[in-house]
């Protein structure tokens, strides 16, 4: 029979409809369900938002004391707004754009990255193995994201071209490469520069 | 119901929304394109969208992903072109669905959401009939246009509205929607905000709590409107506006886009009729299973089973051109695709000692950068002042609302009012916990206070963080 025949096709309109209107209620109720079939079917865009932006690095240092930026590297070259290779200098050097690790904060993601590039690195019979990784934030206010002049224009003073690091986890590596995370892996690593919205009493 | 659903329609209606969907989704496969193996393989480094909610997707090797990577670029080119349209939506959907799940950060959106939608009810439509590579191929298309059932068209509609409707409540049971604080750091974000337009915009307060309410009222009545003859149109040319003002001030990828093509979903017959006056678009063929030029010759009626496109031949010879040219594609993914950067190519930068002395010490703010904003006003409401900022009449009260970001510890706020004569006439101190973003004061300024210029001093911890002037007059102008 086909598809488009009016039996199936009210079957598919019923589901279709059921769906929709299932997933519309626990959204406004506040209990959206989880899962692939909740993300499809729940339009909860913007729930929240940040009031500084972030670049996640993560830094390994070596038996023999050296430091190494491990990640972002060649094998996360995805990039938004930005293009890789090219990197902010001035210190620890930070990707230009925001790469899959800056889009979303979840801890396992920022880990399994230092952990692949370990394994990487690993692979190539380094003589000068890591032992230490530590997975780092810099951060700033959201309104340096103004361009200099709307940001004189706003505050009556020139930008400041100042940020924030914060160390979101660290790790020991073994001789084996294995990492052992020193935070309790109880949370998705957000950080919390996400503005609340308490009211004064 | 019956004819809302099932009533015969121009299949151009669909057509739209194929055309227009089918192109913003390929411009996003083809962004992802080149970083296939990082983002979907095993040799890459997928970041699966719901490993603790049911299986997850299978992960292909460096080779399959490249390919289906570039399967996905082809059956979506086809679908927009409408080429087995059908096969190649629910191919689309498929390859969609099982690479987006693989990619939480930059393939699993909103966007690629409504996609997938799109061509779900695209694979169950005759939105290949019209404007397409299928309907050319038709060995009857010079007596006949095939019609297509209304009831896709119509889920499209309803999943449109739901959009909006989802969006409204989400931003509604927001706090911080209402005073444009979701909508200014919105537009601040370097990630999806930002444009030139949008942060400047970020800057424009009135403005962003106006256009932040606009949006949630939009948002709410677009799906009431739209049912309307009378206000239908309206709505739509609305709904343009705001997706198109949209893509001027946030960078969100395709979202507006694919919004504007699910918004062509509305668009009637009658629309194209008057679109046609204006242009050179013939009209659909009639005879048999031609259509009528208003829907409501169809009242009632059962539509006809379109046929199949027969014609042994030109079926065959299509199917057998479509095959091949998928073989040909996945072969040139194989010989064509980036490679996965081996280990003995990637670099890792060594740092300097100092600088990572400085990342890794504990680090204090800037006493200034906890600080979003400092304002001023006459009335005090639910996280927003009111009224004049810079003139206040001798007996008023001047509010002071401060807004905090990053503000992770107890901060000691004083508040201190500097008369004309740079003497300090008033002053307020309190412990902001961390918990908040607010905090506000009131300053009643005495009937006899002298007039003049005044200052207003924020202090945090001690440092002077902001500074707000204003006159006070005798008379309330």
């Amino acid at each position: 029979m086909h598809l488009t025949s009016r039996v199936p096709a009210a079957i598919f309109i019923a589901l279709w409809l059921a769906f929709a209107g299932w997933h519309f209620l626990r959204h406004a109720i506040g209990d959206a369900a989880r899962g692939a079939v909740g993300y499809g079917w729940t339009w909860d865009m913007y729930p929240g938002y940040a009031a500084a932006s972030s670049r996640r690095v993560a830094i390994a240092r070596t038996a023999s004391g050296r430091y190494l930026l491990l990640a972002p590297n060649d094998a996360l070259a995805f990039r938004l707004h930005g293009r890789r290779g090219e990197h902010e200098s001035d210190g620890v050097p930070l990707p230009r754009g925001l790469s899959r690790l800056d889009l979303n904060h979840r801890l396992e993601f920022f880990r399994d990255a230092a952990e692949s590039a370990i394994t990487r690195r690993s692979a190539g019979k380094e003589l000068d193995p890591v032992t230490h990784i530590s997975l780092v934030e810099a951060y700033w206010p959201s309104r340096f994201n103004l361009p200099d002049d709307l940001y004189l224009a706003e505050h009556g003073e020139p930008k400041p071209h100042r940020r924030y690091w914060r160390v979101v986890d660290e790790a020991s590596v073994s001789a084996n490469g294995q990492a052992s995370w020193l935070r309790a892996d109880n949370s998705r690593g957000q950080t919390p520069l996400r503005a609340n919205d308490a009211e004064q009493p | 119901m019956n004819r809302f659903f099932f009533a015969p329609e121009s299949p151009r209606l669909l057509a739209i929304v194929r055309i227009a969907a089918g192109a913003a989704l390929l411009y996003d496969a083809a962004r992802h394109w080149p970083h296939a193996v990082e983002l979907y393989s095993r040799a890459g480094l997928p970041m699966p969208a719901f490993p603790d909610a049911g299986p997850v997707p299978p992960i292909p090797s460096m080779t399959m992903a490249n390919v289906a990577q570039t399967l996905l670029l082809y059956v979506l080119a086809a679908t927009m072109i409408g080429w087995w349209t059908r096969t190649s939506a629910a191919l689309s959907f498929v390859l969609l669905g099982w690479l987006s799940l693989l990619d939480l950060p930059a393939t699993l959106t909103k966007s690629t959401m409504i996609g997938l939608h799109a061509l779900l009810l695209m694979s169950v439509s005759g939105a290949g009939r019209a404007w397409s590579l299928d309907s050319a191929l038709d060995p009857q298309r010079r007596r006949r246009t095939l019609l297509a059932a209304a009831w896709p068209r119509r889920l499209m509609q309803v999943l449109v509205c739901s959009i909006y409707w989802g969006a409204a409540v989400t931003k509604i049971r927001l706090a911080d929607f209402a005073t444009g604080d979701l909508l200014e750091f919105s537009l601040l974000s370097d990630a999806w905000g930002g444009t030139r337009f949008g942060l400047w915009l970020s800057t424009q307060r009135p403005l962003v709590v106006a256009v932040s309410i606009a949006t949630v009222w939009f948002e709410l009545f677009f799906p009431v409107l739209i049912w309307f003859r009378r206000t239908r149109r309206w709505a739509l040319a609305a709904a343009v506006v705001f997706h198109v003002a949209l893509a001027a001030t946030m960078r969100l990828g395709i979202f507006p886009y694919i919004m504007l093509a699910a918004l062509a979903a509305f668009l009637e017959q009658r629309d194209l009729d008057q679109l046609r006056r204006l242009t050179l678009v013939p009209p659909l063929k009639g005879g048999p299973g031609g259509v009528a030029r208003d829907d409501r010759q169809f009242s009632g009626s059962t539509p006809p089973h379109p046929p199949l496109v027969r014609g042994g031949t030109a079926v065959w010879t299509s199917a057998s051109a479509y095959v091949a040219c998928a073989i040909a594609a996945a072969f040139a993914a194989i010989s064509l695709a980036p490679e996965a950067p081996m280990a003995a190519t990637l670099e890792w930068p060594e740092l300097h000692a100092p600088d990572v002395d400085v990342v890794l010490a504990e680090q204090k703010l800037n006493h200034a950068d906890y600080l979003h904003r400092l304002e001023l006003g006459s009335r005090l409401g639910y996280r927003q002042v009111f009224g004049p900022s810079e003139r206040f009449a001798a007996g008023a009260v001047v509010y002071a609302l401060a807004r905090f970001a990053l503000n992770d510890e107890p901060l000691d706020l004083d508040w201190i009012l500097l008369a004309p004569d740079g003497r300090e006439v008033a002053r307020h101190s309190l412990r902001l916990s961390p918990a908040l973003s607010y905090a506000s004061v009131p300053f009643a300024i005495p009937a006899d206070a002298p007039l003049g210029g005044y200052q207003l001093i924020l202090q945090i911890a001690g440092v002077e963080a902001a500074r707000r002037p204003f006159v006070l007059t005798a008379t309330d102008d």
